[in-house]
């Protein structure tokens, strides 16, 4: 079986990073998960996994002609296989984001749960592209009018591209009590269920300046167990591994102009 | 030492603050309450934290050692007692144009220097429009009731992915 789901939020600072490695970490231990850095151009995950001296990345693998192999740019992480992607800008140059699709077609084979690190923009065909292969999408907000604003057109833009949602999680959330209010009436506009309200946490900045995922830095913090509650409300479809395969590399992306 | 805007009306040594913020809140004092751990006690400005309150609720919050306001005033005063404590009151409209230091919330002080969690629940309930970490509840709440509002975003986004599809060369219909 295999599923993947594009982590997406339109706008940045909702914590992303940090909320894709916790669901991971948390499917984890039912799943294969394997965790991508699909945000090319702003790469940070390899911080957060503790990946940043890696010699070989995602961006070893999106130029023309690569050496690398896709097991040479995957690390065993923290019970997840994790993909990080480079910061180098002209790395990031070189790269064709559309070889992604091969990337994480070859990816399908041998896992259960893909994760994509997605963009939080929608600026860009590379930058929409995680969301335009993903099976669905998990979107991480925050309670804010800008930022719930922005979950609403990442929704329509991964409707409309045939990727649905497969819950909304909101992140870094200052009172849990008073959230509850907005919940419910978010969840009137968005096609999935809400996953969870995920506490404002000094144990995430911690994990993050430690460069550990924060299910690994502090199991036990209010904000892990609230990723884990929400992991475990995502039920996972049995997508096929060779359906999900050749979705990926038959995905109609035709070159820039 | 730097005089404070108002009239002293109380100078004392406590052992912890919760009775002194408990004190403050109960009376509803609006005025400045000047704090110096046990280990300094020699009442300068280096070692003394200002906190301004209006209606008995903190609303401003310096430290004189640090220079620093707001919630790293307070962090800056996280110390054992005893503590000096006096308490300089003003009028309501005193508090925020003279006071030193920059906002906090009105919980903070109870949260982070005593570990009396009633006071805090006690405090919030005195302040419960005064809550800068998420100070767009309201209107995040205002947003999702507005329907048509919310439908039009919607709507544009739709319209704007469907043209990007063909801009960009995506299927959308996939």
């Amino acid at each position: 079986m295999v599923e993947a789901f594009a982590v997406a939020s339109g706008k940045g600072g909702t914590g992303k990073t940090t909320a894709t490695l916790a669901l991971g970490m948390a499917l984890a231990a039912d799943y294969d998960v394997t965790v991508v850095d699909a945000d090319t151009g702003m790469a940070n995950l390899l911080f957060h996994a503790g990946l940043a001296d890696v010699d070989v990345t995602l961006h070893d693998l999106l130029v023309a002609d690569a050496d690398a192999t896709v097991a040479d740019a995957t690390y065993d992480r923290h019970g997840m296989r994790v993909v990080p992607c480079g910061t180098d800008l002209s790395a990031f140059a070189a790269a064709d984001p559309t070889r992604l699709r091969e990337v994480v077609a070859t990816l399908a084979a041998d896992t259960d749960v893909i994760l994509l690190d997605s963009p939080a923009t929608l600026e860009s065909r590379s930058a929409v592209l995680p969301l335009v292969l993903a099976d669905r999408t998990v979107l991480v907000l925050q309670p804010t009018v800008p930022a719930i604003s922005d979950g609403l057109k990442v929704q329509e833009y991964a409707t409309t591209y045939g990727t649905d949602v497969a819950g909304v999680l909101f992140n870094k959330v200052h009172d849990p009590a008073h959230v509850d209010r907005i919940t419910e009436k978010a969840g009137r506009y968005f096609d999935g269920p809400i996953l969870g309200t995920v506490p404002e946490d000094e144990a995430a900045r911690d994990a993050r300046r430690d460069g550990d995922p924060l299910l690994a830095a502090a199991p036990e913090s209010d904000a892990a167990r609230a990723f884990r509650a929400a992991a475990a409300d995502l039920s996972i479809t049995d997508g096929g591994a060779d359906a999900v395969a050749d979705r990926f590399r038959s995905a109609v992306i035709p070159d820039e102009p | 030492m730097t005089a404070l805007p108002g009239d002293l009306v109380r100078a004392r040594v406590v052992e912890d603050l919760d009775r002194v913020l408990g004190a403050v809140l109960d009376r509803g004092f609006t005025g400045h309450v000047a704090i110096e751990p046990g280990d300094t006690l020699l009442f300068d400005d280096d070692g003394r934290a200002i906190l301004a309150l209006a209606d008995g609720l903190p609303r401003y919050a310096y430290h004189a050692g640090v220079d620093r306001g707001g919630p790293a005033a307070l962090d800056a005063l996280v110390s054992a007692g005893p503590y000096r404590v006096e308490c300089y009151a003003c009028p309501r409209t005193v508090v925020g144009d003279r006071s030193p230091g920059a906002p906090v919330d009105p919980a903070a002080p109870a949260q982070r220097l005593t570990d009396n969690d009633a006071l805090v629940r006690r405090t919030r309930a005195a302040a419960p429009d005064a809550d800068p970490a998420d100070p767009d509840i309201d209107a995040v709440e205002a947003f999702l009731e507005d329907e048509e509002t919310v439908e039009a975003i919607r709507e544009r986004a739709r319209e704007e992915a469907s043209r990007r599809a063909a801009d960009w060369g995506l299927d959308a219909t996939d």
